[in-house]
């Protein structure tokens, strides 16, 4: 390691500042969208695999199809795990000096992005999300690749959030 | 992105109400203004000329069909057009900064603030040169389609005066240091005289052109070629008129030399043509590079703006000493990748161009910036860079040899794609090699290509930390730094969990050593405060 640099400090509030978790509605969320993903994908395989079975010279033995049912029927089991883990995982932070998410099961990321690279923060609800009364708040910055989207927020802290986020946001173009 | 302030009222009124404005509405010197007017009186011609290049099978058509009517109907509609757009596009600076009216039918009003310029381009393509023209071009930051202005064309002081206008509204505006370690950006009021930091001879070029990638499979298609020729010539029927023969075989293997011959030399003239003459010049805080035969290119760009610089060779450039640099600024114009960005250097010595990357990393990194020491990677690396490369290349090459030569074949061929996989992986994970100091990032990766990133702290939007059960088990991590005006990213693959603790304490964006535990943690350490 390069000697000139001294040791990483920690930032003396940072301590106090401890992780929050995602609404746990959130959960429903991912459960069902990725059901239904799933499904879908599966119900794809079905397809094609009809499709060369009634049209082609070739026949698909049948414990293709068993496979196919079965994947179906612990498509629910094997989400709920996912999700289940999925959502352990997801914690994110406000410290004095910028934002600091953790995620992800197998791939786990961070990413940290301090106030005064924020450029824009927006807010959006998708349909599921609508219904679960849950928001998406997406932290942009200067740069395309900054991985900052915070999912399943309780609209009672959008508000807030957004308000703490803008206060500290840069006030350049941040380049 | 952030092109839309009209979509984005937040951004909009911070603008208008930080205290940086209050101060840049009272300059030291009274703001110049421009008062609204239009393109040059040539414009409508050059632009027309421009798009009759584009619908070039409209005077395929004519010319064939001998049709005089469609060339004189189609040609006048042309020109019309461009008038018409011509007399309704007019730019002004004003208090906002520059203030661009265009659209014939639904009206389009853009509005550019000179502190969001990142670069600016004068291009002089055979058009504007036949009638003594400029096409100006600014880079904006952000992502999107519209972060490239261009006033096409404008007459030769028009252009003159709008530039150094615009970039001395943009020094007079104060560029608050976003934090600590960011100086102020260099605003030498004193202009020192030009100063010449490198200038690139045809002959270079020329190499460069020769040396381009594109050469790397030339001697694996004559190898090719060779093998069809000798095993087509060892099976051949002494029955058939051997000349003839000879031809039939020896053609797929010409044409492949001449494909390869024609394209390196296409890549040559193409290299010689676009980065003609270039000329990369200092002046006082900005630098100026010019280039071209054809097209005459002058990009600008302010010191300051620099945000990533990347120098990178392969081993035909190593050998003769020669590199490339790729200057990055947050304009993402569309000729990234391509080796065209309008700062991009096609070939240099590398001492000279690292040279010049430290003069353009001088504002934004505190000048000057000294070179961090450079520490491997961890060995675990290179383990994954073998295995990774194993179960890459080890299967195709089993089942190439189990259809060439059957059981026998699949030994054969396993092992040489492993022995290749060993050899590779261990190279490249030698390669890797990663610095950090109190002023940027520098690292590095390639055994063939190799490539080296150099990245002022100042300009790290955000850190990506990313982890995967693999690199967990090893101990390692892949480091992103989130940069404007780099696509992609600075991603640095499979260090060491401590060195990325110092990277990411030094961009003081995430100094919080917990963070990296959570990335650390795994089923065997259920301790962590996520792993609840």
């Amino acid at each position: 390691m390069s000697p000139s640099l001294p040791p990483p400090s920690p930032d003396p509030a940072g301590q106090t500042a401890s992780f929050e978790p995602l609404s746990p509605r959130i959960r429903w969320v991912w459960l069902i969208t990725g059901v239904i993903s799933d499904l879908i994908g599966l119900g794809l395989i079905a397809v094609i695999t009809g499709f060369v079975d009634v049209r082609s010279a070739v026949s698909v033995p049948r414990w293709v199809y068993a496979c196919l049912v079965g994947a179906a029927l612990l498509v629910i089991p094997l989400r709920s795990i996912y999700v289940r883990a999925a959502y352990r995982r997801w914690r994110f932070r406000l410290t004095p000096t910028g934002v600091e998410l953790v995620h992800g099961v197998v791939w786990r990321r961070s990413s940290a992005m301090p106030y005064h690279r924020l450029q824009q923060v927006d807010t959006s609800q998708g349909p599921l999300e609508r219904i679960a009364d849950l928001t998406t708040i997406q932290l942009r910055s200067a740069a395309a690749t900054t991985d900052a989207a915070i999912p399943g927020i309780d609209p009672g802290r959008v508000a807030d959030l957004r308000r703490e986020l803008l206060a500290r946001a840069g006030r350049d173009d941040g380049t | 992105m952030m092109d839309h302030d009209s979509a984005d009222p937040d951004r909009r009124a911070r603008c208008h109400d930080s205290p940086e404005d209050a101060r840049a509405d009272a300059p030291v010197e009274p703001v110049d203004r421009i008062e609204p007017q239009h393109l040059h009186v040539l414009s409508p011609l050059s632009t027309a000329l421009l798009a009759a290049l584009r619908v070039w099978p409209i005077w395929l058509v004519a010319v064939t069909r001998a049709e005089g009517s469609l060339f004189i109907i189609a040609g006048v509609g042309l020109l019309v057009w461009r008038v018409a757009v011509w007399v309704r596009t007019t730019y002004e600076v004003g208090s906002e900064g520059l203030i661009i009216r265009s659209g014939i039918v639904w009206r389009n009003v853009q509005t550019i603030p000179p502190q969001r310029i990142q670069q600016v381009d004068q291009r002089r393509g055979i058009r504007h040169r036949a009638l003594g023209l400029v096409e100006l071009r600014l880079g904006l930051a952000g992502t999107g389609e519209a972060n490239e202005v261009s006033l096409d064309s404008l007459g030769e002081q028009q252009a003159e005066r709008l530039a150094t206008m615009l970039e001395r509204w943009r020094k007079q505006e104060p560029h608050p240091a976003r934090d600590g370690s960011a100086p102020p950006s260099a605003l030498a009021p004193p202009q020192p005289p030009a100063q010449t930091l490198l200038r690139v001879t045809p002959s270079r070029l020329v190499i460069a052109g020769l040396t381009s990638r594109s050469l790397w499979l030339a001697p694996l298609a004559a190898i090719a070629a060779t093998l069809q020729l000798l095993s087509d010539v060892g099976l051949g029927d002494e029955s058939q008129d051997t000349v003839r023969r000879g031809l039939d075989t020896v053609s797929p293997a010409v044409l492949i030399v001449v494909v390869l011959v024609l394209s390196s030399v296409a890549s040559t003239v193409f290299t010689v043509i676009s980065h003609f003459d270039l000329t990369v010049e200092q002046h006082g805080s900005q630098v100026e590079i010019r280039r071209g035969l054809l097209e005459k290119r002058r990009a600008t760009l302010p010191l300051a703006r620099v945000q990533v610089v990347q120098l990178g060779t392969n081993p035909i450039r190593r050998l003769l000493g020669l590199a490339t640099l790729d200057v990055r600024t947050a304009d993402l114009g569309g000729d990234i990748g391509s080796g065209l960005h309008s700062a991009s250097i096609p070939i240099g010595e590398r001492a000279e161009l690292a040279a010049l990357a430290a003069v353009l990393l001088s504002a934004s990194s505190g000048m000057p910036m000294p070179e961090p020491v450079l520490d491997p990677h961890p060995r675990a690396a290179s383990r994954r860079a073998v295995i990774r490369r194993g179960v890459r290349i080890g299967p195709p090459a089993a089942m190439a040899g189990w259809w060439l030569m059957g059981v026998g074949g699949v030994v054969v061929f396993t092992a040489a794609a492993l022995v290749i996989a060993l050899v590779a992986g261990l190279a490249y994970g030698a390669s890797l090699a990663t610095g950090v100091n109190e002023h940027g990032v520098v690292t590095q990766r390639g055994a063939v290509a190799w490539r080296r990133w150099t990245v002022p702290l100042a300009r790290v939007q955000s850190v990506g930390l990313l982890a995967n059960p693999f690199q967990r088990r090893l101990g390692l991590v892949t480091v992103r730094l989130d940069i404007a005006g780099a696509p992609g990213g600075v991603v640095i693959p499979d260090i060491g969990i401590d060195q990325a603790l110092l990277i990411v304490a030094a961009t003081r964006t995430c100094p919080q050593p917990d963070v990296l535990d959570v990335i650390r943690s795994d089923a065997r350490r259920p301790g962590s405060e996520i792993g609840r």
